[in-house]
């Protein structure tokens, strides 16, 4: 199945890319999906997001626009097709 | 210590300038900026007052850490009362004013009646004079400051004006400093402009006294570490300023469109932050007196125009809202809210009113007087509209009144989405409980920063909350407005709030100020001013029937997207608020309350 990965903020203007296409053939933790993508994108994306295996505070995984906090976390399972964004921590307005 | 104990007062008419004593006492109670006016103003103008009239009160409040090396220090605060919501207004602003007007050896001025000419206050620690305004009327607020600043001849001095707007008495006018920061909401401008007080020019060098230099030096250290070091305040908003919200809004489907009719915006990647940068616009970061965060944009575009913003807001509201997705006419849009002296946000969500009006045939094609039609998208006709606003010229004259005012004079305020008369910022509470509990009962009308709930709602600061979930949001609610209250009365960023909790704020105080307040204290002072200006609004004749939001956000569902299906749940909300906040049934503060407050 085809996972659409979209990048915002500082990562999408580090990388210079906007978002990627992940394939996978089983259903996969979103923690192993951001190291996929880590993989795809030849940069370690990991250490923005998440410090000491947590989530930072301030940064934001949605899942069709739902908030893997409220789910199981870096544990969420990802089993269909979906968007998944990706927000390093970000500011207020 | 950290004020100067001095309050100057001026009367427009008689162009009488006196000096009063500012007791600590009562500066100890309200803190200072928000806390401080609102409690003088209250004292000495009757909330029935008629906004425009010679009887409102204007006054400039710099708060207790004002022009100290607090990290954001550099606030004041606009207290008056509204024209545009008939609440108590205060409208706070940074840049490098409200440090320059401390600089005066004044905390706070209070202006009074109204002049016969137009004039402006030319303040330093040694004089304070009016002086005739008549060559600035008419000229914007970045030719005003240019005019002034020429004419003073000092470098350092710092302008506060009105634009056109405001001459003309525009509800959603605003007060521009430093050209392009304002203070923008509750239309504070038009207030100064029936004052026919065009500018305040402020200079001097009085140094804000600190009761514990060392220790204070210490605190901001620490707080400023603080900052630099959180992944919000220390690199999201100094890399995309306000801007980062774009995405993170739309992605969970709260980012209005088209009039709140929709609830994500299918161009986002056109108009928001991140293209911003990309689009080679950005210049570069600017901060307001000492601040570490710096999330302002200078800005300049391809055929060369410089100007700061768009923040967040006004991108949305001239963007999304309006459905215009071209990033360039959104950025001359907001240039012109700054010279013209608009409320951008306000300006924006009444555009997007007058399309909606449009497209359902309340608005005639006739009546645009052969302008660019008002339809969703149409990029052309927010820049013209925005101008026949500011200058109220044709239907600019309505447009200039607000989105509610625009809406109910076609016979259908259904399509304003105001809260108290005032437009809602850039989230849709249908997918935000808290936030949307926040705007109900905001103090001021439809206002995200009374109660900024998206930090723990969207954002997971201090932790994440679910937005949807309604238990224990009340109780947030309550304690953001009452930190909120705090914040703004320190003449600190609400922006330091995303790393900095209670203990930190208190310790700053107490280091500077010497009050030795807890905690608790502390909170229960914001509480104190959050009362104060509830009683405020009660006198006015407002009701607990003004708390609530527009029946779109409460009858009809998001119709798609990630919060599809959810209206706003205030009636299940709402009763438990008043409830925690010692209210009664109707909205009123208790005796008890009253009296466990000091009020």
């Amino acid at each position: 199945m085809k996972i659409q990965v979209k990048l915002y903020s500082t990562l999408r203007l580090n990388l210079g890319v906007a978002g990627l296409e992940i394939e996978i053939d089983k259903p996969v933790t979103i923690l192993k999906l951001l190291k996929l993508a880590s993989q795809q994108l030849n940069s370690d994306i990991i250490p923005e997001l998440i410090e000491d295996g947590k989530i930072m505070v301030g940064t934001i995984l949605l899942i069709n626009g739902k908030n893997i906090l409220h789910a199981e976390k870096l544990e969420t399972m990802i089993n269909e097709e979906c968007e998944v964004s990706v927000f390093p921590p970000s500011g207020g307005g | 210590m950290s004020y100067h104990g001095k309050i100057l007062r001026i009367n427009l008419a008689t162009k009488e300038i006196k000096t009063e004593e500012l007791s600590q006492d009562l500066a100890k109670m309200y803190i200072g900026g928000r806390g401080l006016g609102t409690k003088i103003f209250s004292d000495e103008v009757d909330p029935k007052v008629d906004a425009l009239s010679a009887d409102n009160k204007l006054i400039f409040a710099t708060g207790a850490l004002t022009s100290t090396i607090a990290p954001t220090g550099g606030r004041y605060m606009v207290i008056t009362k509204s024209p545009l919501s008939s609440t108590i207004a205060s409208s706070n602003s940074g840049g490098f004013f409200g440090h320059k007007l401390k600089n005066t050896g004044y905390d706070v001025l209070i202006f009074e009646n109204k002049a016969e000419k137009a004039c402006y206050l030319y303040l330093d620690d040694e004089k304070a004079e009016l002086r005739d305004a008549s060559h600035l009327w008419g000229k914007d607020s970045h030719e005003t400051t240019d005019i002034l600043m020429e004419e003073i001849g000092e470098k350092t001095a710092k302008v506060a004006c009105i634009g056109p707007s405001g001459e003309k008495l525009s509800l959603i006018s605003g007060i521009m400093n430093d050209k392009n920061r304002a203070a923008g909401r509750s239309g504070v401008g038009a207030v100064m402009g029936s004052k026919m007080l065009k500018a305040i020019i402020v200079s001097g060098k009085k140094k804000t006294l600190i009761d514990d230099k060392e220790a204070f030096k210490v605190a901001v250290k620490e707080k400023v570490k603080i900052l630099k070091e959180n992944g919000v305040t220390g690199q999201g908003l100094p890399a995309l300023g306000t801007k980062v919200l774009d995405n993170i809004i739309n992605s969970i489907g709260a980012y209005p469109t088209r009039n709140f009719q929709k609830a994500q915006y299918e161009s986002v990647d056109e108009v928001s932050g991140e293209a911003l940068v990309e689009k080679g616009y950005l210049v570069k970061n600017v901060a307001c007196y000492a601040c570490p965060i710096a999330c302002g944009r200078l800005v300049t575009l391809p055929q060369g125009k410089t100007g700061e913003g768009p923040e967040y807001e006004p991108g949305w509201a001239f963007g999304a809202l309006c459905e215009v997705n071209d990033l360039n006419t959104i950025s001359q849009a907001n240039f012109m809210c700054n010279e013209l002296g608009l409320d951008s946000i306000s300006a924006g969500v009444t555009i997007a009113t007058a399309m909606e009006l449009y497209d359902r045939g309340y608005i005639k094609k006739e009546e645009l007087e052969k302008g660019p039609e008002l339809k969703f998208g149409n990029a052309e006709a927010i820049l013209y509209y925005v101008k026949k606003m500011g200058h109220k010229e044709g239907i600019g004259e309505k447009l200039a009144l607000g989105s509610y005012r625009l809406a109910e004079s076609y016979g259908h305020p259904e399509v304003s989405m105001t809260v108290k008369k005032m437009e809602i910022p850039a989230y849709d509470p249908r997918g935000i409980q808290g936030h949307g509990l926040g705007y109900a009962t905001n103090n001021r009308g439809g206002c995200h920063v009374r109660c900024y709930m998206i930090s723990p709602e969207v954002l997971g600061t201090p932790e994440k909350l679910d937005p949807q979930e309604i238990k224990g949001k009340p109780e947030w609610v309550k304690i953001f407005q009452d930190l909120t209250a705090v914040i703004d009365s320190s003449g600190l960023c609400l922006f330091t709030s995303f790393a900095m909790g209670a203990p930190d704020y208190a310790e700053l105080l107490n280091k500077a100020t010497g009050f030795n307040y807890s905690v608790n204290e502390l909170m229960q002072t914001g509480e104190r001013i959050w009362n104060l200006e509830r009683q405020f609004n009660l006198n006015a004749g407002l009701t607990a029937a003004d708390d609530t939001l527009p029946k779109r956000l409460l009858e009809d569902p998001i119709p798609d997207g990630p919060s599809k299906g959810h209206v706003h749940r205030l009636s299940e909300l709402l009763p438990h608020y008043y409830e925690i906040r010692g209210w009664t049934k109707d909205g009123i503060p208790t005796d008890e309350k009253l009296s466990e407050l000091g009020l």
